[in-house]
């Protein structure tokens, strides 16, 4: 307040209006005596002007414009104050008919600073813009703009010229984008028919094969005009960064990527603040496979934004469905940090890369849906609009076709008067159609089609199909078992990896290639736990189809993500596998179970010697959990907690069911136990889909009180399909049981 | 006949007359064109005539009207065939005006082929042409048509720069996991050098080949991976050019043009000249050295003395230039969106001879006997002319 008081025109905005009128014509007065020079009635209209642009500036535009009515009556030949009543009564307009009458009067007001100083570059431009707004005069906001810039000339104003030449470019690029990847009908149909299309994709795909050609250079003239606009706009004034953005945004829409990311580049240093222009550069970068370069772009272009603005644009609420954007948008600003950490982890082809694809994906959509889209005069941010919110789900449309407005069937057509552009996904038939008015940049989406929007949002919310690393990417069958560790307060946790490394090298004509694995894991707090990577010189022609890694770490209770990857440079193939898991304690005093570690051989290292631990015992574990039928499965677990008898052991009671679960073809088969537990008593069949088997064991307890276990088992005739092993086991001592289970899969032979 | 039958005759003889200088476009150099506004003003008036003949011509009661006479119909038909004429006409000349922006405009025959994926480098020596992308290298024969010769380092990514060695076509290129050698023919290709190159070029016997700010040179017969004998510039290399008669390779690192020789199996510096900017290629024919710096035109430099190029003249008549070729005083300038620009690079200043925008957006270019090949990425095809056309 003490600083309102100090400041009379913020001071005069909590009075009376009449009271904050006369305030300021006081005002006016003093500074209308120390100007005596000029005319008294154009130094106080002058005055006025300021003061109604300062009000203008904290936002209280009512009282501006009182001010100008006031300097006008004051000064009936002042020009500048009937421009800036004009301006601001415009700018309150929309694009429309809605809004004729005030632009009829901000026209008035425009007109009259015209006729007192004619030719002014600036009113002709104001009036040019005001007729941009309106549909019937968009036209003749070409010839005002023409004007303008000649006037712009006479008066070697860089400033205004390069603005006018920017309006310019814009009239020209809003009608090359009119034409742009226009198709003339071949066939009787009329236009296309955005109902047939969304009611079946093969309707668009058929109707831009067999009903449409291409009309190669549409659009031609209008986009080298906009271009040559722009560039004269930047000739002229070349901090002008409005006409930089669209001379980069016109270059990259057919293909120049070479140029924007050169042109840009140079932009970027003269302009260092606009985060349009890193945009810009960004998505060239990215678009020329240079994402490591295009990732740091898009990471300073969008720490230039407002804060409002980087998040609103950064939220995961695009990518996600709409009952799911909801709960992210109710979430605090640490669970939203949380949750975009973990979507792009969970969402980043490679960590071992040095950037996230998918991000830098996402980041290159929102910025070309932002430079593309957004308008001025419809006050639109383009990554709100339709078609920005479909290409950042699902990224560039492969198939772009428009068509001219349809002139004939005025009743049934969504399209009258109207450009249709279509999109069309071919991979998952995929398809939005959208209508809008010719040269406006503006489209919504035709018909049902916004509808159908909001089903594939639910069907599929996001899309990163066209990353090529992604196209690119194998799976890697992780196994994870999770022991006691050494201390019972955290875990012993082993993880197995089957790298397919002859999918991954054998694309490439390569004779020896790099090739890098790595392990990463993160708690729940997304603090990364371990990061092991390592690379090796491997020859292509290696035998192994697969190499398996291990990694064993000891962790504490809590959730877990893991990821293992490998990849090859060369070609940028890779592969990964990832999943979370959780880790919980084996207590003391509990009998308790560890997982069912599935391997492909296993045996004790020193024969005759009772193994009392997993080190103890030579492992080749089976990271796909995959075996096929005839083939044998090793199994290892560890009992903790058991109760001794009287003698010091103790008693278990062992029952192991491999049950199919998935297939069931009502074929009778067998498994049997083939060793490792000497007083094993047999495997036998119970009905169609289940093996079980059942045996005592009496072991002698150490202090360690671990007990490994371990057997073979050979699956015999075993059909084809998904199986659980159930293992259970049970403390005759004590009387308590613990169980474990583990999917395996067999594949058909 | 009546009067204005005769003289719709007369016009529409006179327009197909003037019509004809459209058939002198195919000619490789045009020299004169007549503006379309006057020809299409003219065809529209012929038109106009012939459609106002046609009306009278069936129908002997005129009709009623305000302008059903023979005088108004002739001359509003005329007159509106005319105008629209007038307007169409403009309207190509303008795009005409925009396309070639005063210049000659030239319409080379060429041969093209199809290419897959999107390739961005492309080499020629002997009668083989490379052209390296995304997926690998397509290899193509040139002869009396280009013909697909296989693929080669399948699946190799990031190609950034590609030449062929000379005499026996062993392939060297470098990608952004490093260099790579290939052997004539067939067979899979060797890993040189770790790390992204971004510059390589063969000549009898050596390669040499650019990672990052290092310019190293292996023997042809290299077959492992390891840091090879060469020269470290300290600045990024983005072009390299060896020139064959002067045995002198040309480097460019940052904004600076430097030439080394070969010395024993590495290199020798011979001289550096800053050039303001960076370069995207380098080409060298006789003693001129041309150079593609993007936005910044063309730059001609004279290397009578490899040590100490002297800069003759630059040229900005492209609005992006991606690439050079010298053939003796012609230079090819692939310009991108824009096509082709021919250039006489014979006195002290570039005179541009033409622009062949029907080539495409021209992205690489390539000379090699008498040929000149270029990569087209409107089409996504490869494109080869006649150097002398």
């Amino acid at each position: 307040m003490r600083q309102d008081s100090k400041h009379p025109i913020a001071a005069s905005r909590t009075a009376h209006p009449i009271l904050r009128l006369a305030a300021a014509i006081v005002l006016v007065a003093g500074a209308g005596i120390a100007r005596a020079q000029q005319s008294a009635p154009h130094a106080a209209a002058d005055s006025l002007l300021q003061i109604a642009l300062a009000h203008v500036r904290a936002g209280d535009t009512v009282f501006a414009l009182k001010v100008l009515e006031t300097a006008e009556k004051i000064a009936p030949d002042f020009a500048p104050a009937y421009y800036q009543r004009g301006v601001l009564i415009s700018r309150a307009t929309r694009l429309g008919m809605s809004d004729i009458l005030r632009r009829r009067e901000a026209s008035k007001q425009i007109n009259r600073a015209l006729d007192l100083d004619q030719n002014n570059p600036f009113y002709l431009m104001e009036l040019g813009r005001i007729r941009l707004k309106t549909p019937f005069l968009r036209l003749d906001a070409e010839r005002l703009f023409k004007r303008a810039l000649r006037a712009a000339e006479e008066r070697h104003d860089p400033a205004v010229l390069s603005e006018i030449d920017w309006e310019l470019g814009q009239i020209h690029e809003r009608r090359y984008l009119t034409m742009a990847n226009r198709r003339m009908i071949t066939s009787s149909a009329a236009t296309f028919d955005p109902d047939a299309a969304v009611n079946d994709w093969h309707y668009t795909k058929d109707f831009l094969a067999q009903q449409t050609q291409k009309i190669s250079d549409a659009g031609e003239i209008d986009y080298r005009q906009a271009e040559n606009f722009y560039r004269a706009a930047l000739t002229a004034d070349t901090s002008n960064a409005r006409a930089a953005t669209s001379l980069l945004v016109l270059l990259f829409d057919v293909g120049r990527f070479e140029e924007v990311a050169h042109v840009a580049r140079d932009l970027v240093r003269a302009l260092p603040r606009e985060p349009r222009l890193r945009f810009a550069q960004g998505l060239a970068l990215h678009r020329l496979d240079r994402d490591a370069d295009a990732s740091a772009v898009f990471d300073t272009a969008f720490a230039l934004l407002p804060p409002d603005d980087r998040h609103a644009m950064m939220s995961l609420e695009h990518l996600l469905r709409r009952d799911d954007a909801r709960s992210y948008a109710a979430l605090s600003d640490g669970g939203r940090e949380a949750m975009d950490s973990l979507y792009w982890d969970v969402a980043d082809p490679l960590r071992l890369t040095p950037v996230n694809e998918a991000k830098v994906e996402f980041l290159a959509r929102v910025a070309y849906a932002d430079l593309r889209w957004s308008s001025e005069e419809f006050r639109t941010r383009g990554w709100q609009t339709d078609r920005g919110i479909v290409y950042i789900r699902y990224g560039p449309p492969p198939e772009v076709a428009t068509f001219s407005p349809e002139t004939a069937e005025i009743e049934s057509s969504d399209a009258m008067g109207r450009v249709t552009t279509v999109w069309f996904y071919p991979e998952t038939k995929l398809r939005f159609v959208f209508v809008g008015p010719p040269a406006m940049n503006y489209a919504l989406f035709a018909g049902d089609f916004r509808a159908y929007a909001d089903n594939a949002r639910f069907l599929t919310p996001a899309s990163f199909d066209n990353l090529s690393t992604k196209a690119q990417l194998d799976t890697i069958p992780v196994q994870i078992a999770r022991f006691r560790g050494e201390d019972a307060a955290v875990s012993d946790v082993a993880i197995y990896a089957d790298i397919p490394t002859t999918r991954i090298l054998k694309t490439v004509d390569v004779t020896q290639s790099m090739f890098e694995t790595a392990f990463f894991l993160t708690d729940g707090r997304r603090r990364t736990l371990v990061n092991a990577q390592d690379s090796a010189l491997v020859r292509i022609d290696q035998k192994d189809e697969v190499t398996t890694r291990s990694w064993r770490r000891e962790l504490a209770p809590g959730d877990y993500l893991y990821r293992v990857e490998a990849r090859q440079p060369a070609s940028g193939r890779g592969a990964r596998g990832l999943a979370s898991f959780s880790v919980a304690t084996f207590p003391k005093g509990e009998f308790t179970v560890s997982d069912l570690l599935v391997a492909r051989r296993l045996s004790p290292r020193t024969p005759g010697v009772t193994p009392r631990q997993r080190a103890d015992f030579f492992i080749t574990p089976n990271a796909s959990l995959t075996v096929s039928t005839r083939d044998t499965v090793f199994l290892y677990w560890e009992n903790y907690g058991a109760t001794a008898d009287s003698a010091g052991n103790a008693h278990l009671r062992v029952e192991l069911a491999l049950r199919l679960t998935d297939v069931d073809r009502g074929t009778q088969w067998t498994a049997k136990v083939l060793g490792g537990l000497v007083d094993a008593v047999g495997l036998s069949a119970k009905g169609d889909e289940r093996v079980s088997l059942r045996f005592d064991r009496k072991i002698a307890l150490d202090p360690s009180d671990r007990i490994p276990n371990y057997l073979a088992l050979d699956l015999g005739d075993a059909p084809g399909g998904t199986y659980a092993l159930e293992l259970t086991v049970t403390d005759l001592v004590s009387g308590r049981l613990t169980t474990r289970s583990r999917t395996i899969h067999v594949p058909r032979s | 006949m009546t009067a204005s039958r005769r003289r719709a005759a007369v016009l529409v003889a006179a327009a197909l007359t003037a019509l004809q200088p459209l058939a002198a476009q195919r000619r490789p150099v045009a020299e004169h064109r007549t503006p379309r506004k006057v020809l299409f003003t003219l065809a529209g008036a012929a038109i106009g005539t012939i459609a106002s003949a046609a009306y009278f011509g069936g129908n002997d009661d005129p009709p009623p009207g305000l302008c059903s006479a023979s005088s108004c119909v002739i001359t509003m038909s005329v007159g509106g065939g005319a105008f629209l004429g007038y307007l169409i006409g403009r309207e190509f000349d303008q795009l005409h005006e925009l396309r070639y922006r005063g210049g000659t405009p030239l319409d080379p025959p060429s041969v093209s082929v199809p290419l897959s994926g999107e390739p961005s480098v492309l080499a020629v020596r002997d009668s083989l042409v490379v052209v390296g992308g995304l997926g690998g290298v397509q290899v193509f024969a040139s002869g009396v048509s280009l013909r697909a010769a296989g693929k080669r380092a399948t699946g190799v990514r990031g190609i950034e720069t590609i030449d062929l060695a000379p005499g026996v076509g062993a392939i060297v290129l470098g990608s952004s996991s490093g260099a790579y050698l290939y052997p004539p023919r067939t067979g899979p290709g060797t890993l040189l050098r770790e790390g992204a190159s971004a510059a390589a070029v063969a000549t009898v016997g050596r390669i040499y080949f650019a990672t990052h700010d290092r310019i190293e040179s292996a023997p042809l017969s290299a077959d492992t991976v390891r840091s090879w004998p060469g020269i470290t510039v300290g600045r990024k290399v983005t072009a390299l050019h060896f020139d064959e008669p002067s045995q002198v390779l040309y480097a460019v690192a940052d904004s600076t043009l430097y030439a080394f020789k070969p010395a024993a199996d590495s290199l020798e510096k011979l001289g550096e000249v800053a050039i303001g900017a960076t370069a995207r290629h380098v080409d060298v024919d006789g003693h001129l050295l041309a150079m593609a710096m993007g936005e910044g035109g063309v730059r001609l430099y004279d290397v009578s003395t490899p040590g100490g190029p002297r800069p003759i003249t630059n040229w900005n008549g492209a609005r992006f230039a991606y690439d050079v070729s010298l053939v003796g005083t012609r230079l090819y300038v692939a310009a991108g969106v824009e096509g082709v620009y021919v250039l006489d690079v014979s006195g002290t200043e570039i005179a541009t001879l033409g622009l062949a925008r029907e080539l495409g957006f021209a992205t690489a270019l390539a000379s090699r006997d008498g040929f000149t090949y270029l990569l087209d990425r409107s089409v996504n095809a490869l494109r080869r002319i006649h150097s002398d056309f």
